[in-house]
């Protein structure tokens, strides 16, 4: 009987929906953060434009929530589930997703960017998540994420069942960076001072090396929080307490580092997220002077952009940054409770030389 | 300094290095007298030192909203779940608490994790505030202008932070049962019951 009214109930709402979108008001905008009140660009002029100002996710935003496919226009039509955003931190974009751990909820938030769904993973099976801290999207929809209060890294499918997880000791997992081209998957441990790769094999995800050990000197890490790797499978890790960034081959090789303590522009105090746009500048959260830095892969400082407070643009406790193939650049704004997007403008080429 | 926050390579634990001596940096970051200039912008001031979070001027920003900051903007930029989990330790024992301080499930929280039972920090602790909480029947304040702790403190803006229990440097009094890491004084209800009129 229950049944049999929901049935009715259902094609009274498709009906409705029909209507809704005759009239108009159905046609979803084109992106899902709030766009901004005034523009914003980094740097000013007379300089040449890098990064604008995109809008926000906020907490309390709403979004179409995901669901079993037949009960999707039923969501919609009673109303839009709201975000419910504590403390973003780790992000990952791709195949029309965004990703984010939020680790105070604790729970991680999925995005689909072109359909205006939205979901929230709080469990994997019978495992609730206690601090979710990295995300990664595999180019198959699988979602990897870390938690680092249960020393586990687990996989899920698109729609969040457990596919089994990367089988490793670690002792506090947190950044990710999956290498589609390669297939691997980059598990930062801060706990242990190290990052491990795994790579995709027909029975699961087997170690293929790992990297590190604490230490000061070159290819040893202090605290590492985050990575991020490149096209050409160059990995970028935030040495964080040795207030570095250090990056390697696609076969583990040190190729350098950049980066010092102080307080100085270009400078890391608490150095967390890192991503490359598809130019291959690198761009570094550092949570403690609420900006992100920008620098060339010789590690040369280009620019910073944020800083400290609520305003939009503004930054307060940032900790994961991620780009998408639009080269949008996604911060987590942990401290302010949102997502905030900018947009990396690329150069001219009526602008002349670079200066080398 | 054998605690926890030792964060250098030298600190506590199995792999130390012999050149590695800078055990403070990690909190009080050294000055920088020669910033870098950013390529991308050629405007002088974007060359120039970035503010500590211990600023007045920075703290101005968090007055009145709900992050936090002045010094515990320092300790959650580790205690975020990487460099270190935010969990709080749990109490040895509870104490019922109604409406009062102490967050209720589900509330924002920012350590990272499930913050219930845990005190809010950030905010402001004058006599309004304890005259309003003991006006509402809530478990009666102490009012901080008769307070003379030489421990329990509040920052030079009247603001009850992560230091007003924790010393960061001075890790002495754990052990006790129920005191936490860094706690200032050797009990758990010789701290509260500072501003707690038990």
């Amino acid at each position: 009987m229950a049944m049999r009214v929901a049935t009715h109930l259902r094609w009274v709402l498709w009906a409705a929906t029909g209507l809704a979108m005759m009239l108009g008001c159905a046609a979803p905008p084109a992106h899902p953060w709030t766009p901004p009140k005034r523009p914003l660009i980094w740097p000013l002029p007379p300089n040449p434009p890098r990064i604008r100002y995109e809008g926000a996710i906020t907490a309390g935003q709403a979004f179409r929530f995901a669901t079993r496919t037949g009960w999707r226009v039923f969501d919609w039509l009673a109303g839009a589930r709201r975000v419910e955003l504590s403390t973003p931190h780790g992000l990952s974009a791709g195949r029309g997703l965004l990703a984010f751990a939020d680790s105070g909820r604790p729970a991680v938030h999925v995005v689909n960017l072109a359909e205006r769904r939205y979901k929230v993973i709080e469990a994997v099976g019978d495992t609730r998540l206690r601090c979710p801290i990295g995300v990664a999207i595999a180019e198959d929809g699988a979602l990897f994420v870390s938690d680092s209060a249960l020393a586990r890294v687990f996989c899920l499918s698109g729609n969040g069942q457990p596919l089994g997880g990367v089988e490793a000791k670690f002792v506090r997992p947190s950044g990710l960076a999956y290498d589609a081209t390669r297939r691997r998957l980059h598990v930062v441990d801060s706990g242990a001072h190290t990052v491990s790769t795994f790579e995709r094999a027909a029975d699961g995800w087997p170690l293929l090396r790992t990297l590190g050990g604490r230490g000061a000197e070159a290819g040893t890490f202090n605290f590492p929080t985050h990575a991020a790797v490149d096209r050409d499978g160059t990995l970028w890790v935030t040495d964080s307490l040795n207030h570095r960034i250090q990056f390697f081959d696609a076969e583990g090789k040190r190729l350098g580092a950049f980066g010092q303590a102080g307080d100085g522009t270009g400078d890391f105090a608490k150095a967390k997220g890192i991503a490359l746009d598809s130019e291959g500048h690198v761009y570094v959260v550092d949570s403690l002077y609420d900006v992100v830095q920008v620098f060339d892969r010789q590690g040369r400082f280009l620019l910073a952009f944020g800083g400290s407070g609520k305003e939009e643009g503004l930054l307060w406790l940032p900790t994961g940054v991620c780009t998408d193939d639009e080269d949008r650049i996604y911060v987590a704004d942990t401290g302010n409770s949102r997502i905030q997007v900018f947009q990396y403008l690329r150069a001219e080429p009526a602008e002349g030389p670079q200066a080398p | 300094m054998n605690t926890p926050h030792n964060l250098s390579v030298t600190g506590p634990g199995p792999i130390k290095s012999p050149t590695e001596k800078q055990i403070c940096i990690f909190c009080h970051t050294p000055h920088n007298a020669d910033p870098r200039a950013p390529l991308w912008n050629r405007d002088l001031d974007a060359v120039r030192n970035y503010v500590m979070p211990t600023s007045p001027t920075l703290q101005a920003y968090g007055a009145g909203g709900p992050q936090p900051d002045g010094s515990s903007k320092l300790c959650l930029s580790c205690h975020d779940g990487t460099i270190a989990l935010g969990a709080v330790r749990s109490r040895a024992t509870e104490i019922p608490v109604s409406g009062g301080p102490m967050l209720q499930p589900g509330q924002k929280g920012y350590l990272g994790t499930d913050l219930s039972g845990t005190h809010p920090i950030s905010f402001v602790y004058d006599d309004g505030l304890a005259s309003r909480n003991n006006a509402a029947g809530d478990m009666p304040l102490r009012f901080p202008s008769t307070l003379t702790d030489p421990d329990v403190k509040l920052d030079k803006q009247g603001k009850m932070q992560c230091t007003t229990c924790h010393d960061p440097h001075d890790d002495s009094n754990f052990g006790a049962p129920g005191v936490p890491h860094f706690y200032v004084k050797p009990s758990w209800s010789g701290t509260c019951l500072t501003c707690h009129d038990h």
